[in-house]
């Protein structure tokens, strides 16, 4: 017994570790100290980093089918090609079967930083085009323009991701992301102004660049359909102690001037996201009966009052807390929705619903979809079937049916007073003939 | 090409290229704010760095005596003990030590398989109390040989020269010193590092200079080393921690002290200077950020300047001013290339040392008007055309439709008039929602011209006919005053295929991220019911014929004189209503399957009885009384 | 039309003259049915066909009732006596009785 509980205690622990095991890989080694500052954050938080260089020959992600890491964070620009098992196409399918991805680039990134971010449904820009803004660049901009200051206003309007106070501008020097319109899945974290552009700062415009104002990405992030989830910088700077200590005073404009740049909050913040740490919901319980009931059934009858309760806790500071939402959408599905209802927030951390089942039978679903930017999905369905009602359930004795009731009985009095008068009837003729 | 054309007015400067002279120092006055923050942990470790970074930076170090009591260390660590003992002595306070903490050094040392590190460790715990002795030279040095054969790493051979500084074994450390130097990792064949990051550097550097300036010899190493090892230094600047600002000052300080120092040449203040102040200030010093001991003054020299654009050379051998008063600031005056736009490389060398720097000579833009004109997009009639001057609006909302197309048309001149071209020549078209950015072309006469196919930008927009804002967007490296220009609205028609702007387009993928509007079943609505009074009285109109039955059959004198006097008459009629009676049972309660009990039993006496009785009926008819 | 005026009196003696009591005790009986029938029919007519249910069993069980009463009147009839041989006007009104509890078990369950 005392084993067995020993055992599970070791595998609970070791199943929180892999939640933490991540894999760094570099360019070089210098990065871990250049960024020290984003690793430090990481490793307050309890992750275990592993370093390697991107080009290392014995780079693996996944030993005998286990992955080794539930993390990988790409800090390596001038990779051009990853060593080891490593390629575009392990790292989809890392992604593929859940793990998280952080992935930093710049203007000197190259094809495998395109390919994996193609694959992510991100386009990134040409080599050595970089984000060009000449209305918002830094003081420190070395002459080109590409140390832009961006507003934190450009942020996605997600606090869960962005974290839910993004006060000081943000310095970003780094190649732009394209995102596919038709894609909702992917998310423009960060997005440059409408001066902004994209294009080699080393040549003239000629063509029409690939990105240009509020569509040129800076941060991009997806959360794909299994909950695994990408985030990808076009800036490797971004996350730097240089940019996390900067001082930031913006040339032109509306002068902006701030002792501090917000790097490090939004590199933590969305680093929290990545990995799961924040936006995580699941479902606690599902309960539905009939009102007044305390039973729960699988049949309804038509018409019937439904009372549907569901539990739903998000993930918050470690712990599963009871998640605090007002859009929370039931349907009740029967091939399409018939009905679609808010859920009500009650006082016990619960949401609940109370309708009427449509009057049309059928196999029903009680269908919880609730897929918000920033979390991950919830999906929860649960199978009822609704049924006419019983031959007893009608309405009976109904006024307007009066007339009917009362012909139907008149016509059996009258055959039984038939039956008396039809049967004895005694022809008088006779008698009178014979008086 | 583009710069020929703008106009001079400010110079800015643009990253220098990678010569091997240093582009930044390491600041001192951050690292001192590190360690002074430093100073006040409780945690032995930072304490030991922060006093020692001060007292490296030569700064008062405050009493901290008493801190150091009541550090917490963990006696058993030989490390912990290290810091505890030399921060005491730093601050010049051992007797506030407890004697136990000899103990571990002690073990330390007798044991048989102590590691190089334990030993440094351990021997410099004890040299900090004042018991300096212990570690014997000759057999010492054998035995780090030895445990260097098992671990060459760098940072071991950084412990093994230390304790020579103790040992004595001085002359040992310079015959190695170079096979280590050579041992250090290059990064981008720009900075040189050792194998275990900033501690290693640090303690190899400062050990293996201060082992070849005790013994007089010339430095070790080469200049190209010595720069590569600042690069790494100058890397590393945005240390946070007080151990990394120690050690990152006791590297940078054993590095800046080793002569010829790395030169650095940082721009000094902003890096564009306007027509006020035509000269770009430098600051010329070492590693940290003190004046070179051995650079005159005259010997800053802008050796060239040479204008990249057709290899014009501009100016040679100017002499930069020292700054009076600050030793480190030279400035360089460009007041004779000022009116000369374009990108320059300046060859600048501070004593035996150049670099390249390229400066650019930029311009102010101005833009004097803009044509906006509405036409058939066939061209068959004239288009109308406003004419704006900068920074003025539209005086009205245009009007164009899906035929039509708006020209703008500008040209961007430098401060002398003449036009010139830019990098960015944008032109906005958008909401608040959603924009579309265009770029305008420019001939050869450099007169710029954005055609904005009404029907064709349909598809950037959505298709959302409405009013959008018109802005244009001038900017370039080298300018100094970009500009953006709310030229004002246009009402854009898309046609008929075209949705009215705010509203909402919905996307093609059936995923939604946001909440759906809610929806309610139709219930069918219940069908309409007469009033109660009419339905009564229909009741008793259907009554009424039962009446009129009886009334009838009173009229013609019915009556019941064949009634036999027989069991079988009256249990027939009895039955019969009996099941009748059943009947309105059944329905007042609906109990059919209960009912059926009795049923049968009913059916078959009326069965049964109504057979006798009509027999019995027949046989008296036959048969007349 | 004056031809038709001069006929209904004359038919009516003739009925009243012609017929055997007993049909006239059945014709009563139709009459009664016929006119609950026509009441109930203008009633559905007057309010709509709600409870339909209610009206069809209704209806039905006057349609029934006539159905069933005129097939025991011809069946009694003295006319008819060649038609019917060997048929009892006894064994008619079994018969007639069978059929009524049949349709009113009928008529009950689907009122309503």
């Amino acid at each position: 017994m005392n084993i067995y509980l020993l055992f599970g205690i070791v595998l609970c622990c070791s199943a929180a570790q892999a939640e933490q095991e991540t894999l760094v890989l570099v360019d070089n080694l210098n990065v871990r100290e250049t960024h020290s500052q984003f690793f430090k954050s990481l490793q307050d938080r309890g992750y275990t980093l592993t370093y390697k260089l991107a080009d290392d020959a014995n780079l693996v992600l996944a030993k005998y089918g286990q992955y080794l890491y539930k993390n990988l964070i790409i800090f390596a620009p001038s990779v051009i090609e990853f060593g080891g098992q490593i390629d575009a196409e392990a790292i989809t399918k890392f992604i593929d079967d859940g793990g998280n991805l952080l992935m930093a680039g710049n203007s000197v990134a190259g094809d495998v930083y395109r390919e994996i971010a193609s694959e992510c449904g991100f386009e990134m820009d040409e080599e050595s085009a970089a984000v060009i803004d000449h209305f918002n660049y830094d003081a420190n901009d070395d002459g080109e323009h590409t140390r832009i200051v961006v507003s934190p206003k450009n942020l996605i309007n997600s606090p869960t991701i962005v974290g839910p106070q993004n006060l000081q501008p943000l310095l970003f020097e780094g190649t732009g992301l394209i995102l596919d319109k038709d894609n909702n899945l992917v998310l423009p974290i960060l997005t440059a102004d409408s001066t902004a552009y994209s294009y080699n700062p080393k040549s003239q415009v000629k063509e029409y660049p690939h990105a240009v104002g509020r569509k040129t990405v800076l941060i991009a992030a997806l959360q794909a359909r299994n909950n695994a989830r990408i985030v990808f910088s076009g800036s490797l700077f971004f996350f730097s102690d240089e940019a996390f200590n900067s001082a930031i005073s913006k040339v032109h404009g509306d002068k902006v001037k701030s002792s501090k740049s917000g790097n490090k909050d939004l590199a933590v913040h969305l680093s929290q996201w990545a990995f799961g740490e924040r936006g995580r919901l699941r479902v606690r319980s599902v309960r539905h009966h009939r009102q007044g009931e305390k039973e729960s059934t699988t049949t309804y009858t038509i018409t019937d009052t439904v009372v549907y309760r569901i539990e739903i806790e998000e993930l918050k500071n470690g712990k599963w807390q009871p998640f605090d939402a007002n859009d929370v959408q039931l349907e009740f599905v029967r091939i399409d929705p018939f009905i679609r209802t808010t859920l009500k927030r009650q006082p016990n951390g619960a949401y609940e619903a109370v309708f009427k089942v449509p009057d049309v039978w059928g196999v029903y679903q009680f269908k919880i979809d609730y897929d918000r930017v920033g979390y991950t999905r919830l999906y929860h369905s649960t199978q009822v079937s609704v049924r006419p009602l019983q031959h007893t359930q009608y309405e009976r004795f109904i006024p307007s049916a009066y007339p009917y009731y009362v012909s139907a009985f008149s016509m059996m009095v009258g055959v039984f007073l038939f039956s008396f008068v039809f049967l004895y009837y005694k022809e008088d003729t006779p008698k009178t003939k014979s008086e | 090409m583009f710069l020929k054309a703008l106009c001079v007015l400010v110079v800015c400067l643009i990253g220098a290229s990678r010569g091997n002279i240093l582009q930044g120092t390491i600041d001192t006055n951050r690292l001192q704010s590190i360690l002074q923050d430093g100073i006040k942990s409780k945690d032995i470790t930072s304490l030991y760095f922060a006093i020692k970074g001060l007292k490296d930076l030569k700064v008062a170090v405050p009493d901290v005596c008493q801190d150091i009591k009541t550090a917490k260390y963990d006696g058993n660590s030989i490390e912990q003990v290290f810091y505890l003992t030399n921060a005491a002595e730093l601050a010049g306070c051992q007797n506030y030590l407890s004697p136990d903490v000899l103990k571990t050094p002690v073990q330390v040392l007798d044991k048989k398989d102590a590691t190089i590190p334990e030993i440094y460790h351990a021997v410099y715990s004890l040299k900090a109390l004042g018991k300096g002795t212990v570690y014997d030279k000759e057999d010492g040095l054998k035995n780090l040989i030895q445990l260097l054969k098992k671990d060459d790493s760098p940072i071991n051979y950084g412990y093994v020269f230390a304790l020579c500084e103790h040992m004595g074994c001085g002359p040992w450390t310079t015959t190695h010193a170079e096979g280590v130097l050579q041992a250090a990792d290059e990064t981008d064949s720009r900075a040189l590092s050792f194998d275990g990051g900033l501690p290693a550097t640090s303690l190899l550097l400062s050990t293996i200079l201060r082992s070849y300036k005790r013994q007089q010899k010339p430095s070790p190493l080469t200049e190209t080393q010595r720069y590569k090892f600042a690069e790494y230094l100058v890397s590393r600047r945005s240390v946070s921690s007080a151990r990394g600002a120690a050690l990152l000052l006791a590297a940078a300080a054993a590095l800046a002290d080793d002569q010829p120092s790395p030169i650095s040449i940082v721009f000094k203040g902003k890096k564009y200077i306007t027509s006020e102040s035509d000269s770009v200030e430098f600051s010329i010093t070492d590693l940290l950020g003190q004046p070179l001991r051995n650079l005159k003054p005259d010997e800053v020299v802008a050796q060239s300047g040479t204008r990249l654009a057709d290899d014009v050379v501009v100016l040679s051998k100017q002499v930069l001013k020292q700054k009076a008063g600050e030793p480190t600031t030279f400035v360089l005056n460009l007041s004779k290339i000022k009116a000369q736009y374009g990108l320059y490389k300046i060859a600048l060398s501070a004593g035996s040392k150049t670099t390249n720097v390229n400066v650019a000579v930029l311009g102010e833009i101005q833009v004097s008007s803009v044509e906006v004109g509405v036409g058939d997009v066939d061209g068959t009639t004239s288009p109308r055309v406003t004419t704006v001057a900068y920074p003025g609006k539209l005086p009205e909302k245009l009007q164009a439709d899906h035929m039509q197309k708006v020209t703008l048309k500008f040209s961007v001149r430098d401060k002398y008039n003449k036009p010139v071209s830019v990098a960015q020549a944008f032109v906005r078209v958008g909401t608040a929602e959603s924009e579309a950015i265009f770029v305008a072309e420019h001939d050869s006469s450099k007169a710029y011209k954005v055609d904005l196919n009404v029907g064709a930008i349909a598809k950037h927009l959505n298709h959302l006919s409405g009013t959008y804002s018109v802005e244009i967007y001038l900017g370039d490296s080298a300018v100094s005053n970009p500009i953006a220009w709310q030229l004002g609205e246009v009402v854009f028609n898309f046609g008929k295929d075209a949705n009215a702007v705010g509203e909402v387009v919905r996307s093609s993928s059936r995923v939604s991220r946001v909440a759906l509007p809610d929806m309610s079943h139709e219930f069918r609505a219940p069908e309409p019911r007469p009033p109660r009074l009419v339905s009564d009285v229909f009741a008793a109109l259907c009554a009424a014929p039962l009446l009129l039955l009886l009334l009838l059959w009173a009229r013609l004198r019915v009556n019941c004189g064949l009634l036999p006097a027989s069991l079988s008459a009256l249990l027939f009629h009895a039955s019969l209503g009996a099941s009748l009676a059943l009947y309105g049972v059944v329905w007042l309660q609906l109990t059919m399957f209960s009912a059926a009990r009795y049923m049968v039993p009913l059916g078959a006496l009326t069965f049964l009885s109504g057979h006798r009785l009509l027999r019995r009926l027949v046989r008296d008819k036959a048969t007349p009384r | 039309m004056t031809s038709l005026m001069s006929v209904i009196p004359k038919l009516y003696q003739e009925y009243t003259s012609k017929t055997p009591k007993k049909l006239k005790i059945i014709d009563a009986y139709l009459l009664y049915i016929f006119l609950t029938a026509v009441i109930q029919f203008v009633y559905c007519c007057l309010v709509g066909t709600f409870p339909f249910n209610s009206f069809l069993s209704g209806f039905i069980s006057t349609v029934s009732s006539f159905v069933l009463a005129v097939c025991l009147r011809l069946q009694v009839n003295p006319d008819n006596k060649n038609e019917f041989q060997g048929l009892s006007a006894e064994r008619g009104f079994a018969d007639f009785i069978f059929a009524h509890l049949v349709l009113h078990i009928v008529v009950i369950n689907f009122i309503g």
